[in-house]
Order: C-alpha cells, then sequence, then structure tokens
C-alpha cells in the first residue's frame, strides 16, 4: 500500500535518512523502531511531506507522492499523528475533531464523531473543552480521534506512547490494537520497542537514518540483538 | 450635558464602523502575525470601488455595499500574493520578486525625471517577473529561512503608498461626495432629544449584522475553524489537510471585505471621500487591536466602540484637535498597565 524505496533526507548539509526502504502492506500494523535520533520521525515528516527527500520515491496505493505538499498527501488518507500530540490548544475538543475531517466532504461526519467519542468517552465528557485544558493522555487520544476522523488509508503514528504515565501507555496500545482488529493499516514509529513489537506484524529497526534490520515482529522480539539493544534484559 | 445623548449615539455608529476595520486588521495579525499596515488603504478603496458603482454605473446603493466589499475582499487578497506571500515562503525566486516590488515601488513613486522614472519602473516589473519565472521554472526553490520581521511591513507600507497614489491619479487628490439623493436624510428624534439620521442607522445596522456573520463564519464553519487552527499552528494544519495558502487569502479577503464595509459605510456618512481618507483610521485602528489585544477579534470589537466614544466625547466636550490626544493617551496607558490588552491572548475569541 505505502513503499517508501531508498528514501534520503537532510536538514541542511547533515543527512537525517540515507536510504530508508521499507513497505507497508495494506491491513497490516508496521512498526519503526529505533533510538532517539535515529531518522524515525523524519521518515514519516517526509512520507508527510512535510520535508522533502533529496532522493528516492515514495509511491501510495500505487501514485507517487514523493515531495507532495502535506495537506495534499493528507487529502489522500495517509495521515499523520505527529510527535507531541499536537492539538490545537486554544480550539475546543469538537473543533479538533471536526477539523480532523477537514478533507471529506460527505454527510457522515457527524456520525463518525459519535463512534470517536465511543472509542474515547473520556473527550465526549470534555467536547466542549479547550484542548489544552486536556491531560497529556487524553490529548494523545484527541490526537489520534482526530486523524481518525479523516478516515485514514494509513495512519501513521509518531510515539503515541512518548512522555505518558504507564497506565495511559496502555490504553493508547489497547487502541491501536481495536483499530489493528477493525483492519487499519498502521505505521507505528515508537522508543518502546517492547510495545510497538507486541501489537505489530512486522517491524523494522532504524540506526544512523539506516534500516539495519527487519523482520516478523514476533521473531525480532526473541532476536537476541534486539533484546540487548532495545528491549533490555527483561525480555 | 443635555447632549450627552447625542455623543452616546454618535459614538456607537462609530464606533460600529470602527470595529469592523479593526476586526479586519485585528484578524490578519492574528492568524500570520503580521501588521498589514495597507489595510487603511484597502478600506479608502472599498469607499471608492461604491463611489464608482453608484456615480458612474449607477447602481443602487443596496447593490454597491456588498460590491465596494467584494471589490476590497480581491483588492487584500492580490496584496497579499504580491506584497505578503513572497515572504512568508520566501523562496529565491520570491526574494527576487520582492526586490523588483521595492524597485518597482522606487519607480511609481519617487519624484525623478520622466526617463528615469519609467525605467525603475519597468525594470522593477521585469525583475518581479524574472522572480515569478524563477521559482516556476526551478524544480525545487530554495527556501529562505528566518524572514526579519520589519519585511512584510515595509511591504504593506509600499504597497499602502501605491494603492494610494493610484487613486490620488484617478479620483484627484480633492474630497469626493456621493450625490445627496442617494438616501433619506431626514432625521429620527430619539429621547433625549438625540437625532440619528438614517444612514447612521444604516451604519449601525449594517456593522452589527456583520459582525454576527464574522463571528458565525469564525466560530461555527469549517473555514473559520481552519483560521484558527493556522493561527495556532501551520505546521499542525498541514497535517490535517489545510491548504494554508488557501485559507490564508480567505482570510485576507475577510479582512479587506470588512474594511471595505467600513470604508462604504464611513464615507457614506460622513459623505467625504478622498485618497488619505484611511490614515486617521488607521491610527484609530491600530489603537483598537492593542487595546483589544493583538488578534483578538472580540476584543477589537469591544475596544473599537471604547475608541469610538473616547473619540465623539473628546470632540464634544474638549476640542475637535485632542481628539487623537485621547485616543494615544488610551493606548499609551493600555501599553504601560496591561501590553497584552484588555482581551488579550487569553480571549476564547482569539483568531
Amino acid at each position: 500500500m505505502l513503499s517508501v524505496n531508498d528514501i534520503y533526507t537532510y536538514y541542511g548539509a547533515i543527512a537525517a535518512l540515507q536510504g530508508v526502504t521499507f513497505e507497508v502492506p495494506r491491513g497490516s500494523v508496521v512498526a519503526l523502531v529505533g533510538a532517539n535520533g535515529a531518522g524515525k520521525s523524519t521518515t514519516l515528516n517526509t512520507i508527510s511531506g512535510l520535508v522533502s527527500p533529496r532522493k528516492g520515491t515514495i509511491t501510495f496505493e500505487g501514485r507517487d507522492v514523493t515531495g507532495w505538499r502535506a495537506d495534499r498527501v493528507t487529502a489522500l488518507g495517509l495521515v499523520q499523528v505527529p510527535e507531541g500530540r499536537q492539538i490545537l490548544a486554544p480550539l475546543s475538543v469538537e473543533e479538533n475533531l471536526l477539523l480532523g475531517a477537514y478533507t471529506r466532504r460527505d454527510s457522515e461526519i457527524e456520525q463518525d464523531l459519535e463512534n470517536i467519542y465511543k472509542l474515547f468517552p473520556r473527550l465526549e465528557e470534555r467536547r466542549n473543552q479547550i484542548a489544552g485544558s486536556l491531560s497529556g493522555g487524553e490529548q494523545q487520544m484527541l490526537a489520534i480521534g482526530r486523524a481518525l476522523m479523516a478516515r485514514p488509508k494509513l495512519l501513521m503514528l509518531d510515539e503515541p506512547s512518548l512522555g505518558l504515565a504507564p497506565l495511559i501507555v496502555q490504553e493508547v496500545f489497547r487502541v491501536i490494537g481495536e483499530l489493528k482488529e477493525q483492519g487499519a493499516t498502521i505505521l507505528l514509529v515508537e522508543q518502546n520497542a517492547r510495545k510497538a513489537l507486541q501489537v505489530a506484524d512486522y517491524a523494522y529497526v532504524l540506526e544512523g537514518g539506516r534500516i539495519v534490520q527487519q523482520g516478523l515482529a514476533s521473531e525480532l522480539r526473541s532476536d537476541p540483538r534486539i533484546v540487548e539493544a532495545y528491549l533490555g534484559r527483561r525480555a | 450635558m443635555e447632549q450627552l445623548p447625542q455623543q452616546l449615539i454618535n459614538g456607537i455608529w462609530q464606533g460600529a464602523a470602527l470595529a469592523l476595520f479593526a476586526m479586519g486588521y485585528t484578524l490578519v495579525f492574528g492568524v500570520l502575525d503580521i501588521i498589514n499596515l495597507a489595510h487603511g488603504a484597502t478600506y479608502m478603496w472599498g469607499a471608492f470601488f461604491a463611489f464608482v458603482c453608484i456615480t458612474r454605473l449607477d447602481w443602487p446603493l443596496w447593490a454597491a455595499i456588498p460590491a465596494a466589499m467584494i471589490g476590497a475582499g480581491l483588492l487584500a487578497v492580490v496584496l497579499d500574493r504580491l506584497a505578503f506571500k513572497p515572504l512568508r515562503t520566501l523562496t529565491s525566486g520570491g526574494l527576487v520578486l520582492w526586490v523588483g516590488f521595492i524597485v518597482l515601488l522606487l519607480g511609481l513613486i519617487g519624484a525623478w525625471s520622466p526617463g528615469l522614472k519609467w525605467t525603475l519602473t519597468l525594470s522593477g516589473a521585469a525583475i518581479m517577473l524574472g522572480g515569478i519565472v524563477q521559482d516556476y521554472a526551478a524544480i525545487r526553490p530554495l527556501r529562505v529561512r528566518h524572514v526579519p520581521h520589519l519585511a512584510p511591513m515595509i511591504s504593506s507600507i509600499g504597497a499602502s503608498i501605491i494603492l494610494i497614489s493610484l487613486a490620488q491619479g484617478i479620483f484627484g487628490a480633492q474630497v469626493s461626495r456621493f450625490p445627496p439623493d442617494i438616501f433619506p436624510s431626514k432625521p429620527y428624534t430619539l429621547p433625549g432629544n438625540a437625532v440619528i439620521a438614517p444612514i447612521q442607522l444604516l451604519v449601525l445596522g449594517i456593522a452589527l449584522a456583520l459582525m454576527v456573520v464574522l463571528h458565525l463564519l469564525i466560530a461555527r464553519t469549517q473555514m473559520g475553524r481552519a483560521i484558527r487552527g493556522i493561527a495556532w499552528s501551520e505546521r499542525t494544519a498541514r497535517l490535517l489537510g489545510i491548504n494554508v495558502d488557501l485559507v490564508v487569502a480567505q482570510t485576507f479577503f475577510l479582512s479587506g471585505a470588512l474594511a471595505g464595509a467600513a470604508g462604504v459605510l464611513l464615507g457614506l456618512a460622513f459623505n467625504r471621500l478622498d485618497p488619505f481618507m484611511g490614515n486617521e483610521v488607521e491610527l484609530a485602528g491600530l489603537t483598537v487591536i492593542i487595546v483589544g489585544g493583538m488578534g483578538s477579534i472580540g476584543g477589537a470589537a469591544v475596544a473599537a466602540f471604547l475608541v469610538g466614544m473616547l473619540r465623539v466625547l473628546s470632540v464634544g466636550y474638549i476640542d475637535s484637535s485632542f481628539r487623537d490626544a485621547f485616543v494615544f493617551a488610551l493606548l499609551i496607558l493600555v501599553l504601560l498597565v496591561r501590553p497584552s490588552g484588555i482581551f488579550g491572548r487569553g480571549s476564547s475569541v482569539r483568531a
């Protein structure tokens, strides 16, 4: 569904990505794991069109979207939940959700809004509150809910568990699992490799802007090198 | 004191018209963090658009007002494309476009010999064209980061000078007037021996209606949410699929249409138009948006009535030459005591 082919992205003279290649097949959950600064967010931002790759191609549903403007990429159904939630703080919870449906013109937006409220009852309780007043966990739910309002064909999640309390992290991954069961296609970027590898079907390990390893998530979970580097001794 | 009711009435309808001007002013600031110093010139052009519709095209007043608003709105969009947009996404071509614009401006307004004037003007236009071609020809135009904050201000001053010079060239520097029979002039008498002219009622009515429409547009529509979304974070807005350029154009259109409405209404009420009429309202408008809290639409509306009233009362009770002194005293007071304005930043209507 999405294929990223040998992309190189630079910030000034610094190469953040040096030939990243991977695939996200329809209906699967693919995880991109790696340490801080490995290029995970840059990869998502390059796909989203927030930065342009200097080399390489990005194809979504057979269409070359390399270097497209971010709003056009989103309009295609390739939707990112950015790192740090990035909710629109002065707008209400409901307004944030409605803006998620900005690219849609159909009549089922109200219906989807109710569905999001079913998935995240906390958001319904706070629908008229200013989004900036939500807790970190609630903001993450809002950011995911807002992306779902676009009816994404592929959902990209950038560090959804970052900075959240363990209980909230559980909740976030419960939702990701639920979306997976509903057949959603997800590209998940996480530093929390343990959690990511539990929910994902397939995973890539990113290091210094390159893919250094890949495989079924179930196999990577027990790979001694991965355990050593990303999961710690406990696994 | 017996003329107080009259003064209050004057303060209210003039404040309402000032509110239209100031809301458009603060709207653009809220979204783009720029002070559009050509807003006063847009206001003036709004008045002249209506003037042309009525005196040259023989349109009725009810058609001339919306036409003037649309005209001024489109003018503001063009202004954005030429004076601000090149600076926002400053590509190498955009920078060239801007330099060309400055050269063109120098040629148009400077007191040069005719030969030099045309050389400057034409080379400015040629440089601008070169800039446009450059951006379209380049595969990936080079982004210039950190555009100095003063650049959009200088741009808008330049645009303002061009717009005023154009009006001067077309309509002359003297005062133009609408035909006197355009609107009934017999004033209504109100309790307290105050009078209000039908035209003043019209100004008040249209201004209040437009304030409600603007509020609904900003608070209830997807366009309004997108405008507020961009004001908070352009990057996040893009990720939501919002075409930022389009929404910025919509913002400028709204802003210009409001300035145009204010221009027609005040032009009608005082029945005097001249190319420099924007200067005075720009100072008052600047005070209003600072007092109201930069970027706060509701704050601008309230502050406009405050400033309108202050101006009218200082004319009525002290001396008309002190009018601006009181406005500036208020401005200085607010800047000293509460620099974020009475309704600054915390306000929920911030756009």
